[in-house]
């Protein structure tokens, strides 16, 4: 899933390892969730939204999920 | 942070009285408290790989100890140590990679092979490279994950 959060946080001149203490994860999620390997959970991602102070739909892509059920694949 | 503190500190006694256990065992077999006698001499030599296996268990577990036991010096680290434990994507790949269960059979298998040991060698053998081909399969599957997630 394509996120902003490499974005936000060089907005916020933050590094992996400071983002991710901060949210009380790994350096190694971060750099997942960011490579999109791993799609982070919804706590976590309300966690991340929260922080930058944004909406989950600001930070996270929902347009291939909205696609898929447009067209009933979900 | 309070909590985890506290199951660190639990932690570090269960290695203690396991490393105590274990030096206790070795100290009395290199004083020849156990006598195992056996014409062919493989229930004193399953004894002896049995408390090598130990030995080891041992000294890894006093690593651990060290380890363990400055996280409580340092409330830095402690956190991140806190937070590397309860990481989602740590946990997805620990499930994936069959939890802790893998661990626990591989263990029961050593435990049954020590004890079917001592009435055939040959089924210590086989259950202790069963043993190792299940934590093999374990790492290679975590590997694996962790390189997919």
């Amino acid at each position: 899933m394509k996120t902003k959060i490499k974005e936000l946080r060089k907005k916020h001149k933050l590094s992996q390892e400071e983002l991710a203490f901060a949210l009380g994860t790994t350096r190694q999620t971060i750099t997942s969730i960011e490579s999109e390997k791993y799609v982070a959970s919804l706590g976590l991602a309300y966690k991340i939204a929260y922080y930058f102070n944004r909406n989950i739909e600001e930070v996270f892509d929902f347009s291939q999920i909205e696609e898929e059920m447009k067209h009933g694949r979900v | 942070m309070e909590e985890y503190r506290k199951t660190i500190k639990k932690r570090i006694q269960i290695a203690i009285v396991f490393d105590i256990v274990a030096l206790i065992l070795v100290v009395c077999d290199q004083n020849g408290v156990f006598v195992v006698h056996q014409e062919t001499g493989l229930v004193s030599n399953l004894f002896n790989i049995q408390l090598g296996i130990l030995f080891g268990l041992a000294i890894l577990a006093s690593i651990y100890i060290i380890k363990i036991s400055s996280l409580l010096r340092d409330e830095h680290m402690l956190q991140l140590a806190y937070h590397k434990e309860n990481d989602e994507r740590k946990q997805l790949i620990m499930q994936k990679s069959g939890g802790n269960v893998i661990v626990i059979c591989a263990l029961l298998i050593l435990v049954a092979g020590f004890i079917g040991g001592y009435y055939d060698g040959m089924i210590f053998l086989t259950t202790l490279v069963c043993a190792y081909f299940l934590l093999f399969v374990k790492f290679g599957l975590k590997l694996y994950y962790k390189r997919k997630y």
